[in-house]
């Protein structure tokens, strides 16, 4: 028999929707076990200890225990959480600051050694941090910064990224704004802070961003750096609930403590991450530049 | 006639004048208070990343352990030491193999979530926010999660796997075999959400009438990814392939963390091994030594990066 055109047609469109469906159902299968793990802890880190390591797994606590929370509330958890955010602030201040005053300069000023300099940041790029752990251990031990949060924050200021991200964002404003403002007898700074910066809100949001996830989230050198309380940021204190690490065989008491010091992490970067979901997604592709 | 503004010479913004070709014209016009703007910065860049650059270089060839001692200068010793030493050899394999799985597993992980989410749909905007979700999260957060989710006896995973009847008893983070695809498998959960948005933003740059054209063209949707769209992104895929590369070379936290380089070494990373030989064992020359041979393979990864992002001015 003749199939007509239409019935082909058909055909293929009601496969396509078929196909369709089934896409969308394992896209939304996979959503589902993608968030499963973090779903897990958390409930988890509201069970009582006899529910959490059973199989089957009970998924929803039969009652809503903080036994957990009140063991890691024992740890200096709260002095880790101060140092974490006082090192990504100040950290993530400076680097605004020192960044978009130096990008400025490479961008519009001329000044004895400019190329030299800018070619320095391009190629400090290639520097990995792991090249300088060991001369700059030696440096804070020099400096008497060992045990201090500032040796945690200067090397994470003097990265090159924001420097460059400044610049580029700079050099795509129309210079006629400053060229009005200087006939009007505007000096430099002036003109800087004035014109320039009021105008550069995006760009400092997303310096802002970057550098504070990079902070917040750093870990080898806060780990190195790290030799008592007063400097150990959240990050490295939470690894003391890792079993493997603490070379625990006694794995139970770790999994539900593990659980909740972890929620208390996962809940705040979750909501922090949903309130700026659209800077943090356009600022991936900025980050592809970050060293 | 071009508009001439009448700038005094240490008032001038840079290219606005007439120009000039004569360098000491050139010094005659650079404004003093430049040097205000750039000197903040330039302190601290030159003492905490330069200096200690440099110093990491010179460290490599002595044979400084912990203390104030700086060592003594043994030439290449600690070179030759990397080249012949099973171990670092082993470490630099191991990484190498780490990537050669991290890298195409996150890149088509993520190439797949963009091309998924990539439709204005409330389900899709969901899936979105969850595949970006964990990598805002901090290392410890994911090590401790997986940890648990692929423990032996009462894991998510193994409990997941027994209920579909498969073999259920199986020691992801213990089998040297399956110790490094485990990582890399982590690894791609916790930052495919990162391709996913670096493709979001190329996909969404592809303009709609070249898949119209091939779908008047009676190509299906298969063949009008493969035949348009995947072309239009090679540019941003050398891009993220070269950031995931270097991230691979770089990877210590998770290892830290989870399997502290184990079983018997067989998840000790570069870095790893610069951390054990330089803050454990304080063989602190050759500690630097094998970071700089890690700094000249990321020197040529960033040069490629670089290269690579200036073809593609487009998104960056």
């Amino acid at each position: 028999m003749m199939a007509g055109p239409g019935v082909n047609m058909l055909a293929t469109r009601r496969g396509e929707r078929a196909i369709r469906l089934t896409i969308v159902a394992i896209g939304l299968l996979f959503t589902v076990l993608w968030f499963v793990p973090l779903l897990w802890v958390i409930l988890t880190s509201l069970k009582p200890t006899g529910e959490i390591l059973t199989n089957p797994p009970q998924w929803i606590p039969s009652e809503i225990s903080f036994e957990h929370y009140e063991k890691v509330l024992e740890k200096p958890i709260g002095q880790w959480t101060i140092n974490s955010l006082y090192i990504s602030i100040v950290s993530t201040f400076l680097t605004i600051v020192l960044g978009a005053a130096a990008g400025y300069a490479f961008a519009r000023l001329r000044f004895f050694g400019r190329n030299f300099l800018f070619w320095l940041v391009l190629a400090s790029f290639m520097m990995p941090f792991e090249v300088m752990l060991i001369p700059l251990y030696r440096m804070m031990g020099d400096f008497g910064l060992v045990g201090n949060r500032w040796s945690i924050i200067l090397p994470s200021v003097a990265g090159p990224f924001s420097v460059y991200l400044f610049r580029q964002f700079f050099l795509s404003i129309p210079r006629e704004l400053e060229d009005a403002a200087a006939i009007d007898g505007a000096g430099l700074w002036a003109r800087f802070l004035l014109v320039v910066l009021p105008l550069s809100i995006p760009a400092c949001v997303s310096v802002g961003i970057l550098a504070f996830a990079e902070n917040f989230n750093q870990y080898l050198w806060p780990l190195i750096m790290s030799t008592s309380d007063s400097v150990r940021t959240l990050p490295v204190g939470l690894n003391q609930f890792s079993p493997s690490l603490q070379g625990s065989t006694n794995i139970t008491q770790y999994y539900g403590m593990g659980a909740a010091a972890v929620t208390m992490l996962i809940i705040p970067s979750l909501i922090v991450f949903l309130i700026l979901q659209r800077f943090f997604m356009d600022n991936v592709i900025t980050s592809g530049m970050k060293g | 006639m071009a508009n001439y503004t009448p700038i005094t010479p240490d008032n001038r913004v840079e290219g606005s004048g007439p120009p000039d070709h004569r360098w000491f014209i050139a010094l005659r016009r650079v404004n003093p208070f430049a040097y205000t703007f750039i000197i903040p910065f330039l302190v601290v860049f030159l003492i905490f990343r330069i200096y200690p650059f440099f110093l990491g270089i010179l460290t490599s060839f002595t044979d400084a352990r912990v203390g104030p001692r700086p060592g003594n200068y043994i030439g290449f010793e600690n070179f030759v030491e990397v080249m012949t030493n099973s171990e670092v050899r082993r470490a630099f394999i191991i990484t190498f193999q780490y990537s050669i799985i991290v890298v195409p597993m996150s890149f088509f992980v993520g190439l797949a979530m963009a091309v998924y989410v990539n439709r204005k749909l409330a389900t899709h905007t969901i899936s979105r926010l969850v595949f970006f979700a964990p990598f805002v999260l901090t290392a410890t957060i994911i090590a401790i999660v997986w940890n648990w989710t692929l423990q032996t006896q009462f894991g998510l995973v193994n409990v997941g796997l027994g209920m579909l009847g498969l073999p259920d008893r199986i020691a992801w983070l213990k089998e040297p075999v399956l110790v490094l695809p485990v990582i890399a498998f982590i690894t791609t959960w916790w930052q495919a959400g990162f391709a996913m948005v670096i493709f979001l933003g190329a996909l969404q740059s592809i303009p709609s009438e070249l898949l119209d054209a091939a779908r008047i063209d009676g190509a299906n949707a298969w063949q009008s990814f493969w035949k348009v769209t995947f072309p239009l992104l090679l540019p941003v895929s050398s891009l993220v392939i070269t950031i995931t590369l270097i991230e691979a070379m770089r990877v210590f936290s998770l290892i830290h963390i989870i399997t502290q380089g184990g079983p018997s070494d067989y998840s000790t990373s570069v870095v790893y091994y610069i951390f054990q030989e330089g803050f454990v064992r304080f063989e602190q020359g050759m500690a630097a030594a094998v970071g700089v041979v890690l700094f000249l393979i990321i020197m040529i990864l960033t040069i490629l990066r670089f290269t690579l992002l200036r073809a593609d001015k487009e998104y960056f």
